[in-house]
């Protein structure tokens, strides 16, 4: 799967979970999703599970742990497909 | 009969792990318990704190605390046996609410007795989800959402 598509994908799931829409829209592998999105750190949970589904990988708690910016999503996700 | 169900020594240890307490304790009694599912009660004595204020006069128990009762049951005495199933026995931590999406349907007021159901969605680090509703004993249905929260070290 191209990075392009699952950086779309990934952009989807996070939105309802960022308190402002306007940061998403300027958000890149770089944005930090708790502190630059100002997503609830208990809503990363919900994230990862949506993750699972979407792209259907199994992610550990583990790595979920390191997950802090949007670029590590999609490592995380093309890693494992 | 469901062979899921807790023996009586287990759930008689997680009402006992709820930290919550008088006067902030609205589960008497749990009355099943899977690793599932849950439901529990609450009678409404109506000598509660704030049956003072809210209102004078005509007491009904606030929607908060109606949110409250399920969070005890389907959020933290669930959440409780899901760690007692792990083989967890270290109760350092406590569970705080970190989301709920409930409706409301119906008033509470004093002497009634609430029965509360929560069924989990999910339990995973350290954060359970779950739907649950409050009905009267008539089953007339009082709340129901979803509510979640995440064990934090108690410090």
């Amino acid at each position: 799967m191209e990075e392009k598509v699952v950086l779309e994908k990934v952009m989807e799931i996070l939105k309802p979970y960022v308190r402002e829409p306007e940061d998403l829209k300027n958000a890149t592998k770089e944005t930090d999703i708790l502190n630059d999105l100002k997503v609830n750190s208990s809503r990363l949970v919900d994230i990862i599970l949506a993750i699972e589904d979407e792209f259907d990988i199994e992610v550990s708690d583990d790595e979920a742990d390191e997950v802090q910016t949007i670029g590590d999503v999609i490592s995380l996700i093309v890693g494992k497909k | 009969m469901n062979t899921n169900q807790a023996p009586q020594q287990i759930i008689d240890k997680v009402l006992s792990l709820i930290p919550q307490k008088y006067p902030f304790r609205f589960v008497d009694e749990i009355l099943s318990l899977t690793p599932e599912k849950i439901s529990g009660s609450y009678l409404v004595k109506g000598d509660e704190y704030f049956f003072a204020g809210h209102f004078p006069g005509k007491p009904t128990m606030p929607g908060v605390i109606i949110i409250e009762a399920m969070a005890q049951v389907a959020v933290v005495a669930l959440g409780i046996y899901d760690l007692l199933l792990a083989g967890n026995d270290n109760f350092e931590k406590v569970t705080l609410f970190t989301e709920c999406e409930i409706e409301f349907f119906h008033t509470v007021t004093p002497k009634t007795r609430l029965i509360i159901y929560g069924e989990k969605v999910y339990f995973r680090r350290e954060k359970i989800k779950s739907k649950a509703w409050v009905t009267l004993e008539d089953g007339t249905l009082i709340a129901q959402g979803y509510l979640a929260g995440i064990g934090v070290k108690n410090e």
